[in-house]
């Protein structure tokens, strides 16, 4: 085509040509410069954004709670201060990493230790457990708590002058105007989280808040700044989950997000999702800054708290969802400090020559956890029904091996169902052994003999003969429980028992465990710091569908004990109860009782030791610092 | 052309309609429900309680879990099996089987206001404890819903005079279920009296009410339809509405596009580059076929397509951000810990130094495969006539490769490309998890464990549609393409 041809010679001359050229260069480095500019102007102004801002509004200096704890009337004592380290260096940002995105940031409705751990930097409970002595209590929203009738009826002197974080939210927008100005804590918003417990369309966490205020009959506001909270029965729970109750504020979490108040009858669903429950607010040494889906979750310390001062300024929680790059994060000091799976320990502590991770700074501490793991037996199977043969199920597993070999020492070995640092746990009474003499000896008394000469037991049970086999139903994600099952299938062969590993995925499982589809299965129970023995160990509980006492176990003297503790508020008589508990559970092996979650903590020793707290949740930044420069 | 554009949209949204309906089924048929394995926590699970019973079978009625999944047959129940639900989820038949049970409670709790007319009928049984117990099912049925449609929870007809019905109760305790572990033995007839009264209060209620449970055949078949699980979700659907996350109830739709942020930057880019690499690798091949530089772009392709992901991801992790031996990249995420500190200019860097390695190994696996069709779609045109005749036109090799070979060449990457469109939404699960990307993969796979049906439904119905436009789109492309295809 010539007219193309002559289109396309024009063009090509003309963009030859120098001025073109020379302009277009012009332009180009005009753009570049421009460029630059802007990005100046828009550092500044981010600077100027991001920088704290000096002058704040005159806050009302919140009351010291110092005086009434002098107080011998007030059930609340001083504590030591949080941070025990004498060597610190106060201010920078302390990043944490975790494996999984929380569930949503309202406490009432999001489940899991991590939103937990989130609000004791957020919020603030009534009052706290002393590091050192979780029997004992200290003041943080509560100030004063007195008990006129040992345990009926509760008095709570709030603390005065508190104010709430002011919320998270795009303030420039104008939509929140309704949100503005100063909110003062107070009783009301106590009353609130009250409200929040006993709506029953509030779903998620709060329902298993509601077990522990099943005797709670009335919530009163006396004033702004008191309390009057009864209880229809005394019991040991009472006083530990009325202290450990979250405030929430009704002036923001009854509202939507335009500030119209939802409608009584149904604000419990309005609750359930919130357009703030992926944010989160409170009283606490920490607010919040955002939440960036499986990315982070950013606090800034609060300069106004009125408690002991943390030590850093910003904490960043990071989500690193997989496990190969923990180690990653950790070796290049993109993290501060988490934990590990038993799995990355044995290659990253156990298995590694030299400092760990090849960087001589990091250092590496275990955190107890209170809970244990554990084979339960169905009690109404012919072949557990009889504590004998429960007994030699536990002979023949190989505890102590098992933990060596396969959890590479890092769990502690228990023979009860509690946590061994917990006072219920009765240290005198040691593990059964690994015996597999004595467990044939047992199974032959409970009349299990192999009559036919195949090698498995057998016993004629109305009439019938049944061999000793039975199946395993464990987690099948888990490499460790596979070996476990493996390991104590070949003890349980040379003492005449077929057992065969079941493995099923999480929900799977649950579903089996709960319609009693198991002989045995595995599983881990996690504990509370004041233990009740009802749910679990109670025989009213036995045959209910979907309850927690799922192997069917009924025994008389456990259901007084368990009654015995529910009701007993002194806490020397509540350990004895929990001993002579031990001793039944240790007899009569409804469980084989394996071991204490422990899990390993990597940390860069720029931090100070850390140290765990001792109750559920287990992680609390509140404790950290960073070391300073001269010990 | 038009006609048949128009033809492909309208068989569009029955086709969406099928797909959604069989990942539906399958979803729902999945074992394991929502709102179950939100029961672990931490280092073991914690235990459950009846006061947790209440506000699950609420957050069930809230996500339609207790309707039926695809047809509804309760307005057919009959007394008769409603007794002998009720027998068995009161263990009287056999009280260690928790499994039918568990069965049992469950349909009594889903099956509402389904079970009025029935147990309405049972009150004249014999037995006083299946009296009590209907009674006890009457007081829970009755504060249901009544009409299917609208906002079922803030239905306040269903809600009045329900306090008033919680004392039409049986005022002798009937003996507890636990006790009386057969139903032949039949208590005295005194534990029928103690109920006359309470009887004789539902049946005036139901006389009152009755109209609002029971139904015309044609009601009947249009709930056996529409009041279910699936039709429901088909409702808000029409709405644009995804739903809400049974996990943390935020809403689906805008998670899934505060997704495509991360999964849309990391696959397009890596697409992009893939195709910029592929193409010319593909024509090199072509043209030069048996040459050394052929066979050794080959073998390498070979080896880089048959490493899986996580490897690549993993070594060049390794390599070039643990420090062993350079620490160039970071070792994951999508940018820096604090973006909203960084000028527009310094985070489109920091995202791109973040990208590097991702992008490295999503184009690593593209890369292979296009260059194969690239090639094969050029050896395919470049043997043909009009290539030779453009040869002998006396145009340039390059000329006659690109100009000529290179658009019909291209037609197999062509209809590729209309596959792409889902796989920017889905993204890559295995990238995004070496990667520490928190993209659309991520968040279908743990809504997947998580049993999130409206996150994973809204993912692949999402991806569905967009399958769909993608092979339109590529069909339509190809005409474009090459004029001897015609679309009639």
């Amino acid at each position: 085509m010539p007219g193309g041809g002559t289109r396309e010679s024009y063009m090509r001359s003309v963009l030859h040509s120098p001025v073109v050229v020379l302009s277009l260069v012009c332009m180009a480095v005009v753009l570049v410069l421009h460029t630059c500019q802007l990005d100046r102007i828009e550092q500044t102004v981010l600077d100027l954004k991001n920088s704290p801002s000096g002058v704040g509004v005159q806050f009302a200096a919140p009351s010291s709670a110092e005086d009434l704890l002098n107080d011998p009337e007030n059930l609340l004592t001083r504590s030591r201060p949080l941070i025990t380290a004498t060597n610190i260096k106060r201010g920078g940002t302390l990043r944490k990493g975790i494996g999984v995105d929380p569930r949503g940031l309202n406490p009432y409705v999001a489940d899991g230790a991590d939103v937990a751990e989130y609000h004791r930097y957020i919020g603030n409970y009534l009052a706290s457990r002393h590091p050192d002595d979780p029997d004992k209590w200290g003041p943080e929203l509560a100030a004063k708590v007195t008990t006129p009738d040992q345990g009926l009826t509760y008095i709570i002197h709030l603390r005065k002058g508190v104010l709430w974080h002011k919320p998270t939210v795009d303030w420039a927008s104008g939509k929140y105007k309704w949100l503005e100005g100063q909110h003062e804590f107070n009783s009301d918003d106590v009353v609130f989280a009250f409200e929040i417990i006993r709506n029953n369309q509030i779903s998620g966490r709060v329902s298993s808040m509601r077990t522990y205020f099943e005797a709670l009959k009335d919530v009163e506001a006396i004033d702004r700044y008191t309390l009057k909270v009864t209880f229809n029965k005394r019991t040991a729970l009472n006083f530990s989950s009325l202290m450990e109750t979250l405030p929430m504020p009704r002036w923001l979490y009854m509202f939507d997000e335009e500030g119209k108040p939802f409608d009584q009858a149904t604000w419990g669903l309005k609750f359930n999702e919130h357009w703030y429950n992926r944010k989160a607010i409170g009283t606490g040494p920490y607010t919040f800054v955002g939440w960036e889906p499986s990315v982070h979750i950013e606090l800034a310390r609060n300069a106004h708290y009125f408690g002991e001062t943390p030590a850093f300024d910003r904490v960043f929680i990071l989500i690193v969802k997989d496990q190969n790059a923990w180690i990653r994060k950790l070796k290049m000091h993109e993290v501060d400090i988490m934990y590990l799976q038993p799995e990355q320990y044995r290659t990253a502590v156990m298995e590694g020559k030299g400092p760990l991770l090849g960087q001589k700074n990091i250092e590496t501490k275990r955190m107890s956890t209170l809970s244990y793991t554990y084979i339960a037996y169905n009690q109404n199977t012919p072949f557990f029904s009889d504590k004998r043969v429960r007994q030699a199920m536990t002979l023949s597993f190989d505890r102590v091996g098992m933990i060596k070999n396969i959890f590479y020492d890092l769990y502690h070995e228990v023979s009860g169902p509690f946590a061994k640092e917990m006072p219920c746990y009765d240290q005198t009474i040691a593990p059964m052994p690994y015996d597999l003499e004595l467990a044939k000896k047992k199974l032959d008394t409970a009349g299990w003999k192999d009559t036919d000469g195949d090698g498995i037991r057998d016993k004629v049970i109305d009439g019938k003969k049944i061999p000793f086999a039975f199946t395993l139903t464990i987690y099948g994600s888990s490499d460790e429980y596979a070996t476990v099952a493996n390991v104590w299938r070949e003890a349980l062969l040379q003492i005449g028992v077929r057992m065969d590993p079941r493995p099923l995925e999480w929900s799977t499982m649950l579903k089996k465990v709960e319609e009693r589809e198991f002989d045995a299965y595995t599983s881990a129970w996690a504990m509370d710091w004041d233990v009740d023995l009802m749910q679990i160990w109670h025989s009213s509980e036995a045959d209910k569908p979907q309850s927690s006492n799922r192997i069917g176990f009924k025994n008389k003297e456990a259901d007084r004990i368990a009654e015995a503790l529910r009701a007993e508020m002194d806490p020397t008589k509540r350990v004895a109860l929990c001993h002579e508990f031990h001793k039944l559970a240790h007899e009569e092996q409804p469980y084989t009782f394996f071991y204490e979650n422990v899990r390993p903590v990597l940390y860069w020793n720029d931090l100070n030791t850390p140290e765990f707290s001792k109750v559920w949740p287990q992680f609390d930044i509140r404790y950290w610092s960073f070391r300073g420069k001269n010990p | 052309m038009w006609a048949y554009i128009a033809r492909r949209l309208l068989t569009m949204p029955p086709t969406l309609f099928f797909i959604s309906l069989i990942i539906f089924g399958v979803l729902n048929l999945a074992p394991g429900r929502p709102g179950e394995s939100a029961q672990i926590s931490g280092a073991g699970e914690s235990k459950r309680s009846s006061a947790q019973r209440e506000s699950f079978r609420i957050f069930k009625e809230q996500f339609h879990l207790d309707k039926p999944i695809i047809l509804n047959t309760r307005m057919f129940l009959t007394a008769d099996d409603v007794e002998k639900k009720l027998v068995d989820a009161h263990g009287w038949g056999d009280v260690h089987d928790i499994k039918r049970r568990i069965r049992a409670r469950n349909m009594l709790e889903d099956a509402g206001e389904y079970l009025v007319g029935p147990l309405i009928a049972l009150l004249d049984h014999p037995d006083p404890r299946l009296v009590s117990a209907s009674i006890e099912q009457l007081i829970e049925a009755s504060q249901r819903q009544i009409k299917p449609d609208g906002d079922r929870l803030l239905n306040q007809t269903a809600q009045r005079g329900n306090e008033e019905r919680k004392s039409w109760r049986c005022t002798a305790t009937i003996p507890a279920p636990a006790v009386i572990h057969t139903k032949d033995v039949i208590p005295a007839k005194a534990g029928i009296q103690s109920c006359t009264s309470a009887v004789a209060q539902w049946k005036t209620w139901f006389l009152d009410n009755a109209n609002h449970y029971t139904w015309s055949a044609l009601e009947k078949t249009r709930r056996v339809f529409f009041d279910t699980r699936f039709s429901y979700y088909w409702r808000n659907l029409l709405h644009l509405d995804f739903g809400k996350s049974t996990v943390d109830r935020s809403d689906v739709f805008d998670v899934v596009l505060s997704k495509l942020k991360y999964s849309i930057s990391l696959s397009l880019i890596s697409m992009l580059l893939a195709y910029l690499i592929a193409v010319p690798l593909g024509i090199y091949s072509a043209v030069r076929q048996g040459s050394v530089g052929e066979h050794l772009s080959t073998l390498a392709l070979f080896v880089l397509y048959s490493l899986p992901t996580f490897f690549t991801g993993t070594v060049l992790l390794r390599l070039l951000s643990e420090g062993d031996p350079l620490a160039w990249f970071p070792t994951g995420g999508f940018e820096s810990q604090d973006p909203h500190r960084l000028t527009t200019l310094a985070s489109m860097r920091d995202v791109m130094w973040h990208l590097v390695l991702p992008v490295a190994t999503y184009t690593s696996v593209t890369l292979a495969a296009l260059s194969r069709y690239a090639r094969s779609g050029i050896i395919d045109v470049i043997r043909s006539d009009y290539v030779r005749t453009a040869r002998a036109k006396g145009l340039g090799e390059w000329t006659v490769i690109i100009k000529h070979a290179g658009r019909n060449g291209m037609i197999p990457l062509l209809t590729l490309l209309g596959g792409l469109l889902p796989v920017l939404l889905s993204g890559s699960v295995v990238i995004e998890v070496v990667f520490n990307i928190p993209g659309m993969g991520l968040y279908l796979y743990e809504a997947i464990n998580n049993r999130d049906y409206n996150a994973v439904m809204a993912v692949l119905v999402a991806a569905s549609f967009l399958t769909l436009v993608g092979v339109l789109i590529s069909d339509i492309s190809y005409a474009i393409a090459d004029p001897r295809i015609s679309l009639e």
